[in-house]
């Protein structure tokens, strides 16, 4: 029901040292907060640590964001670049394989729409970082350009150079699979 | 060349961006030709092929993600401990003390001003509890003050309110004053001294009830 006060005014409010205020904002983006931790280190494990301590940041920094942006954006901002920290510092991360959730149809089909699901992960997980992270906020945050370009802190002719080595990396990828 | 190199290419040969293409069914609208797609055999052979490669990048994309149960209640504590929301002491004996958490007054304070009619939604904040309550360093929780000093300081609730279009926003007030004042009494035994009320909007719609 909370629903109704928007952003701003939620932002304002938590700015004043509401909790209550904060604690709907933190309901309204933890699952994309979550998602693009989850699709950047592709663990549940440390995307959940990860969304948790982009949360909590969020909370210290709030005193500095100042409207320019869209309180979205701003966040995207925090996880995006808690998720390419993390990369950077421990460039292997273990990938855990997903559980594949149960397929109806014959075994061997089940196979290998397994087995291409595993491909476009290992695809992913391929990216660099920078072309993960761009890939992430367009296909499955469904962010604008030039979302995207404030988020990362480039320019909108960047974003689509990287969107489009990405997405021809997974094409590839999945050409095998069709 | 085939297919796979066209993809690498830059333009194809009748001058189309592949990049385009590729972000057009990368968007879904890869059945959405334009007049010059239709016709041309370039465009015609790659956008089919691209749609049937990104078809299962795209079912992934936008496969639902459930974040873990606990995630909100992880961040608000540790939003809390660097708060530091004093703790209240409500009783002190030589079998132990009750403390409550000033978060948890304002918690009470929401729901009890949730029960009055016309009123919609609300946001409910605890200042000033004390006049003896500072900030505490992060991560270090207050230790339980004196029953003594309970009732002493001044308990100032502050509710944001949203109410419903036709009721008398005075009257609304005073009950909500009424009622956040009895039901902290009776719940904590704590005594407020102040309840400061915003109404910030209005909503045309009946009551759900």
């Amino acid at each position: 029901m909370e629903q109704q006060f928007d952003d701003a005014y939620l932002v304002c409010r938590a700015q004043g040292g509401h909790l209550g205020a904060f604690e709907v904002l933190v309901e309204r983006y933890q699952t994309r907060v979550y998602r693009v931790a989850l699709r950047m280190l592709a663990n549940p494990h440390d995307a959940q640590d990860a969304a948790q301590d982009a949360l909590v940041q969020a909370w210290k920094g709030l005193a500095s964001f100042r409207g320019d942006s869209a309180f979205s954006t701003w966040l995207y901002r925090i996880i995006t670049n808690r998720c390419l920290k993390l990369l950077r510092d421990r460039p292997r991360t273990q990938a855990l394989p997903e559980t594949h959730e149960a397929r109806a149809g014959r075994p061997d089909q089940v196979a290998e729409a397994n087995a291409r699901r595993d491909a476009l992960h290992a695809a992913i997980a391929a990216l660099r970082p920078e072309q993960r992270a761009a890939l992430v906020l367009r296909e499955f945050e469904g962010c604008t350009y030039e979302e995207v370009a404030a988020i990362l802190a480039i320019t909108v002719p960047a974003v689509k150079g990287r969107l489009h080595r990405a997405r021809l990396e997974l094409l590839d990828a999945m050409q095998p699979w069709t | 060349m085939d297919l796979a190199s066209t993809r690498r290419a830059e333009h194809l040969p009748c001058g189309a961006e592949v990049a385009e293409l590729v972000e057009q069914v990368a968007a879904g609208r890869g059945d959405q030709r334009t007049d010059h797609q239709a016709t041309c055999p370039h465009c015609s052979a790659l956008l089919p092929e691209l749609d049937r490669l990104w078809a299962p990048i795209g079912e992934f994309t936008h496969e639902q993600v459930t974040p873990p149960p606990g995630l909100v209640t992880a961040v608000m504590s540790q939003v809390r401990r660097l708060v530091a929301a004093a703790w209240l002491s409500l009783r002190t004996s030589s079998r132990g003390t009750t403390r409550v958490a000033r978060w948890v007054v304002g918690r009470i304070a929401g729901l009890a001003a949730r029960q009055v009619p016309g009123v919609h939604q609300v946001l409910s904040h605890v200042a000033d509890i004390d006049t003896a309550s500072q900030p505490a360093p992060a991560g270090h929780n207050r230790q339980p003050r004196d029953a003594a000093d309970v009732g002493a300081g001044r308990t100032a609730i502050h509710l944001d309110l949203v109410t419903q279009y036709g009721e008398s926003i005075p009257a609304i007030a005073q009950a909500v004053r009424h009622t956040v004042t009895k039901r902290i009494q009776d719940l904590t035994g704590l005594e407020v001294t102040e309840v400061n009320i915003t109404i910030d909007d209005i909503t045309p719609e009946p009551q759900p009830r």
